[in-house]
C-alpha cells in the first residue's frame, strides 16, 4: 500500500494503535494480585504439662490457681487414684463403668468369687455354684434373687444353660454394652472385678477436700484414642464422606491437593455446626476442593459411628479428616 | 506440603492469569471477532481523525493565504492567470470557478450578460458545495463509529457473560475465581467498544465545528465576491 503524504492517517492511526497495544501489554502482563492479610489471633503457647495441670479443673469455675482442683465435698478412704496417662483406660468396656445399676449387685455378690482365674470362667462348666446361678439370675431385674439355692448342682443343665447363653450372645463384646439390662455378660464383669478404676460418678469424691473448684474443664481426664484407633475412625468417616464426595472436576492436579477438613460432631454422629476448612488457603483450585469436601460432610451428615469409639467422644468431638483423591476414590 | 502448594501454584496462574493477551485468546469466537472489528474502527476512526484535522489546518492556511492575495490589490484577471494552472481548493476553488463562468461569458458575445449574475451564484452554490463535501466527507463515519461502538462492545460482553455463566453451569462450580476471568475478558469486549467511541465522538463534535466554520468562511467568501463581480456587470451593461 503505497502511503500518500496528504493523508497518513490510516497508516498513522494503525502504528500508534500497534504502539498503544505493545505498551499496554508490558504494562497489564499480570493482574495486581490482592495481598492477603490473615487474621490475627491471640495465641497462648502453653506446654504439655501446663495443659495437663489445666484440665484438672472445673470449665465454669471463677478462681484460677496455680494447682488445679476439682471441688471435692466428701473425703474419700480410698487411696489418691494415680496421674491418669490416658492408655490405661482404653480395656474397659464402658458400660461396666457407665451405667451404675446392673453391675452393683453382681458385683457385691461376685466379689467372693475372685480367686479362681479369669481363663476358666467361661469355657468350661466348672461346678462353682454360686456365679452360674448369678448368670441365671440377672435377666430378671429382680430386686431379691432367691440366692440361697445353692444346693441343686446340674453341671449338665449348666452347661446347656452355658451355651445357650453364649449362642445369645452376639459374637461382639461391644454388643453387650448396647442392651446392659438385658444381657449378662460374664466377660464384662470379670473386667469390673479387675479394674481399680474409680467410677465416674465420684467425682466430687476425693482424697482431700476443697470447697472451690478451680478453672480447667471436665473433660480433663476423658480417655483418649489410640493413634490405631483414630486412624480407624478417620478411615470410617472417610468411607462414608467419600460416597457423597464429587471433587470439582476442572481442577488439575487435584491428586495432590489435599484438604484438611475439621469436622464438629455429636455423640451420635450427626454434625456439630459447620465444617470447616482447617487452614484456609487462598489458591482456588484448593478452594473448590475444600467447598467440595464440605459440601460432601454435610450430604452424608449423620456418620455411623461404632459403639466402641462412643466412651472416646471427649476426643473425637473435632475431628480433623484430610482428603485425599487418590486414597478415597 | 510443598507439593502440594507447588501445584496449587500451577493451578492458580493457570486460571487466573489474565493479561489482555490471554484474555483475548481465552474469549469465545463472537467476542473475538467484536473485539477485532471494534479495534479496527478505532484505526479507522483515528485515520480519519488525523486526516481531518491536516486537511483542516491546510484548508485555513490556504484560504489565510489566498485572501492575503485576494485583498492584496491585484487585478483579479492576474490572479486568474497565475492560479489556472494550478490544482486549487477551497476559496480559490470558487474564486477560479466563479471567474471562469466570468471569462467564458466576457469572450461570448454581449447577450450573455443578461443572466450573468444569477448564474455564477449557481456555480458559486455548487463550488461551495463540492469544497464542503470534500472537507466534511468522512465525519459520518466518526459519527456512527461514536454511537455504534459502545453498543457493539457491549453485545460482545453479554455474549462473553452468557458463556461464562453456561461454563459455570456446566462445571457446578460457583466460585469468585471460577466466574471471574470469563467475566473479565467480557468485560474487555465492552473496554474496547468505549476506547473506539469515546474519541470518535469528540473529534466527531470538534471537527464538525471547524468544517462549520470553514463552510460559513467560504460563503462570506462567495457572497463577497459575487458582490464584486455583480458590480463589473453591471458597470458593462450601463457603459
Amino acid at each position: 500500500m503505497k502511503i500518500k503524504w496528504s493523508e497518513p492517517g490510516i497508516p498513522l492511526s494503525a502504528a500508534i494503535h500497534a504502539a498503544l497495544l505493545l505498551a499496554t501489554l508490558i504494562a497489564f502482563t499480570s493482574a495486581p494480585n490482592f495481598e492477603e492479610q490473615p487474621e490475627s489471633i491471640a495465641v497462648d503457647m502453653i506446654t504439655t504439662d501446663e495443659l495437663i495441670a489445666l484440665t484438672k479443673g472445673d470449665k465454669m469455675a471463677k478462681v484460677v490457681k496455680p494447682d488445679a482442683k476439682i471441688k471435692v465435698d466428701k473425703q474419700s478412704d480410698q487411696p489418691a487414684p494415680k496421674p491418669d496417662s490416658g492408655e490405661a483406660k482404653k480395656d474397659i468396656p464402658t458400660p461396666a463403668a457407665k451405667p451404675p445399676e446392673p453391675p452393683p449387685e453382681p458385683k457385691a455378690e461376685a466379689k467372693p468369687q475372685t480367686p479362681p482365674p479369669p481363663p476358666d470362667v467361661k469355657p468350661q462348666p466348672v461346678p462353682e455354684e454360686p456365679k452360674p446361678e448369678g448368670l441365671k439370675q440377672a435377666p430378671p431385674p429382680k430386686p431379691e434373687p432367691p440366692k440361697p439355692q445353692p444346693p441343686k448342682f446340674e453341671p449338665d443343665q449348666l452347661a446347656k444353660l452355658l451355651d445357650q447363653q453364649k449362642k445369645t450372645q452376639p459374637p461382639k463384646p461391644s454388643d453387650a454394652t448396647k442392651k446392659p439390662e438385658q444381657t449378662f455378660d460374664p466377660n464384662a464383669l470379670e473386667k469390673l472385678l479387675q479394674s481399680k478404676e474409680t467410677p465416674q460418678k465420684m467425682a466430687s469424691t476425693g482424697t482431700e477436700l476443697s470447697k472451690t473448684s478451680t478453672v480447667g474443664t471436665a473433660t480433663g481426664t476423658a480417655s483418649k484414642l489410640t493413634l490405631s484407633q483414630r486412624d480407624q475412625l478417620a478411615g470410617l468417616l472417610k468411607d462414608q464422606i467419600a460416597k457423597c464426595w464429587s471433587p470439582p472436576a476442572w481442577v488439575t492436579g487435584a491428586d495432590n491437593l489435599r484438604p484438611t477438613i475439621r469436622i464438629g460432631l455429636r455423640e451420635d454422629g450427626s454434625l456439630d455446626g459447620l465444617p470447616a476448612a482447617a487452614d484456609t488457603s487462598s489458591d482456588p483450585a484448593m478452594k473448590a476442593m475444600e467447598e467440595s469436601a464440605i459440601r460432601a460432610i454435610r450430604q452424608c451428615a449423620p456418620f455411623n459411628i461404632p459403639p466402641q469409639f462412643k466412651s472416646y467422644y471427649a476426643d473425637w468431638k473435632s475431628l480433623a479428616v484430610t482428603f485425599d483423591m487418590k486414597a478415597m476414590l | 506440603m510443598e507439593s502440594t502448594e507447588i501445584i496449587a501454584n500451577g493451578v492458580a496462574a493457570a486460571t487466573s492469569d489474565i493479561t489482555l493477551w490471554s484474555m483475548f485468546w481465552q474469549a469465545a469466537f463472537v467476542v473475538k471477532l467484536v473485539m477485532l472489528g471494534l479495534v479496527a474502527a478505532s484505526v479507522w476512526c483515528w485515520g480519519i481523525i488525523i486526516d481531518k484535522s491536516l486537511l483542516y489546518a491546510r484548508t485555513q492556511s490556504a484560504m489565510d493565504r489566498f485572501e492575503d492575495v485576494f485583498w492584496s490589490g491585484r487585478s483579479l484577471d492576474e490572479l486568474y492567470d497565475s492560479l489556472k494552472d494550478t490544482n486549487t481548493n477551497d476559496m480559490a476553488a470558487v474564486f477560479m470557478a466563479a471567474m471562469g463562468e466570468w471569462k467564458r461569458s466576457l469572450q461570448a458575445n454581449a447577450a450573455s450578460f443578461m443572466n450573468l449574475t444569477q448564474r455564477i451564484d449557481k456555480v458559486l452554490d455548487v463550488t461551495i458545495q463540492r469544497e464542503v463535501g470534500r472537507l466534511e466527507s468522512k465525519l459520518l463515519v466518526l459519527a456512527t463509529i461514536g454511537a455504534a461502538s459502545p453498543f457493539i462492545g457491549l453485545f460482545g460482553t453479554v455474549w462473553g457473560i452468557m458463556t461464562a455463566f453456561r461454563g459455570i453451569a456446566a462445571s457446578k462450580n460457583t466460585s469468585l475465581a471460577v466466574v471471574a476471568p470469563g467475566i473479565a475478558e467480557a468485560l474487555f469486549a465492552t473496554a474496547i467498544g468505549l476506547f473506539a467511541a469515546v474519541p470518535a465522538v469528540i473529534a466527531y463534535n470538534w471537527l464538525q465545528s471547524r468544517a462549520a466554520k470553514q463552510q460559513a468562511r467560504l460563503e462570506a467568501f462567495a457572497d463577497e465576491f459575487s458582490a464584486i463581480l455583480s458590480r463589473h456587470v453591471d458597470q458593462r451593461i450601463g457603459g
